[in-house]
């Protein structure tokens, strides 16, 4: 049979009838919202300062107090996740987000400003964010790749769009007003969609996408991961997985940040035009939206850590040729070539989660994950400024981005097989 | 089953990450804070700059 007769076999076989794709639909929807909040800080810069007359560093340290604010509640929101469900934990990021939409766009000091966007919006990510991914897992025993891929493709495609939106309403009725209205027509979206979320297809009395019914026959799955999950959470601490993975996600968010903030002022430095440079770095988003949509899907069906591995790697290598030319067309060649694997790298690790630990709540396992992951983007975006004051270039920024990433790449090496599961799952607590 | 009580392999390759990762901004934090010593002999250095040119054996 044809690769591509395979894949529309494949296609056909899905079930989209099936609830959980409404979870998924709400999952992306609140991933576009959310993601909005970190998005909509480069629009608000220019006016702020015009405005109150701040200084633009300033500013930018409500930016780093979200990030960390972010990263330190994430497991936070993953515990909360697991002890309260996913549908509570995110009414309370909409409450948050409604708070520091309206509250940023009141702030008149710069403290009121680090409060409502650094500290308030920090928390309301977490909790809006972290335990998306974990509560689709919950629902898709098979096709995770797919429902994943679908979630994390918006983290690329929602910002563009709300951003463009936002950019839009700004130039008419200004920053405040599109603050103002942003936060309410968002959570009024989100209030809606809340309604159509359940924590878990037992609520619903269905089974998750592709359980065999004989596996659920006299077993009462809500009160084993009630009784379980944190039992478990605290098995899945003692391997070496956990820990190598959160090593992983930190090193291969440093790989990137580095890039995606030091790529325009590189390619400025070398004589490319601030439209020409900016447009490389539009050319890699749209790539990767492609690959941030496929890798979860090929992880799942095929192995997670090989493809894990070749991203890393390409992740690492193709930043290389960056450091030694001056020429814009091959800026751009090796943009969408360093495009595919970037888009893949940070894709996998809801599939790496469920081959190591099964069918199991990855709640706080994942806010660990990205507690790392935030860490890891505040480090890579630090690094070019620091690197620029020293040395004048940039060229020592792309080398640390090819070293993080490679060496990513060899941790993923040393990780256990995803062919067996490392810990028990549900399907063996019966 | 893989049972192990302490994940030694997994903890040991964060904290090598960690250390890489405060090697290389001791490192740049202390060639900066170098480099503005040298062109200004009178620059007053925070204890930040001072305490990375302290750890850092090639500043």
């Amino acid at each position: 049979m044809s690769i591509t007769l395979k894949i529309r076999q494949n296609i056909s076989d899905i079930d989209f009838k099936h609830y959980g794709w409404v979870i998924v639909t709400v999952g992306a929807i609140a991933q576009m919202i959310g993601s909005a909040i970190r998005m909509a800080f480069g629009i608000i810069i220019d006016p702020l300062v015009e405005e109150f007359s701040w200084d633009p560093k300033s500013i930018g340290i409500a930016y780093a107090i979200m990030s960390i604010v972010t990263a330190i509640s994430s497991p936070m929101a993953g515990y909360c996740s697991m002890k309260i469900g996913a549908r509570k934990t995110m009414y309370i990021g909409l409450v948050l987000f409604l708070i520091g939409m309206l509250w940023t766009a009141l702030a008149t000091t710069i403290f009121e400003f680090y409060m409502s966007y650094g500290v308030i919006f920090g928390f309301a990510q977490s909790m809006f964010l972290v335990p998306v991914i974990p509560a689709v897992a919950i629902w898709f025993k098979k096709r995770l790749g797919l429902a994943t891929g679908i979630i994390i493709g918006m983290w690329s495609l929602g910002p563009a769009i709300v951003i463009q939106l936002m950019g839009i309403m700004l130039d008419s009725i200004g920053w405040q007003q599109t603050f103002i209205i942003s936060g309410i027509v968002g959570t009024i979206i989100m209030v809606i969609a809340l309604q159509f979320f359940k924590n878990t297809p037992q609520e619903m009395n269905l089974l998750p996408y592709g359980a065999n019914k004989k596996d659920y026959l006299n077993k009462n799955y809500e009160e084993d991961q009630n009784k379980y999950s944190l039992n478990l959470q605290k098995i899945v601490y003692g391997t070496n997985a956990f820990w190598s993975l959160m090593n992983v996600h930190f090193l291969g968010c440093v790989g990137h940040a580095v890039i995606l903030i030091g790529l325009v002022p590189l390619m400025i430095s070398k004589g490319i035009s601030y439209t020409d440079s900016v447009m490389c770095l539009t050319i890699i988003m749209v790539v990767s939206i492609s690959t941030r949509f496929l890798t979860p899907i090929l992880g799942d069906s095929i192995n997670p850590k090989i493809i894990m591995f070749f991203s890393f790697l390409g992740q690492g290598l193709f930043v290389i040729p960056w450091v030694f030319t001056e020429d814009k067309w091959m800026f751009y060649l090796v943009g969408i070539l360093w495009a595919i694997p970037y888009g893949g790298e940070g894709t996998l690790f809801p599939i790496m989660n469920r081959k190591y630990y099964g069918f199991f709540p990855m709640d706080t396992t994942y806010g660990w994950q990205i507690l790392a992951a935030s860490f890891g983007m505040a480090l890579g975006g630090f690094i070019p400024g620091l690197v620029f004051d020293v040395t004048g270039g940039y060229e020592y920024a792309i080398w640390i981005s090819a070293f993080f990433s490679i060496l990513g790449a060899l941790v993923i090496l040393t990780l256990e097989t995803t062919k067996k599961i490392l810990k028990p799952s549900f399907e063996n607590l019966g | 089953m893989i049972i192990s009580t302490i994940p030694i392999k997994g903890i040991s390759l964060l904290l090598f990450t960690i250390v890489s990762s405060f090697i290389v901004l001791v490192y740049f934090f202390a060639w900066d804070s170098q480099n503005k010593i040298d062109e200004n002999s009178r620059y007053k250095t925070s204890w930040f700059q001072e305490s990375s040119i302290f750890i850092c054996p090639l500043h």
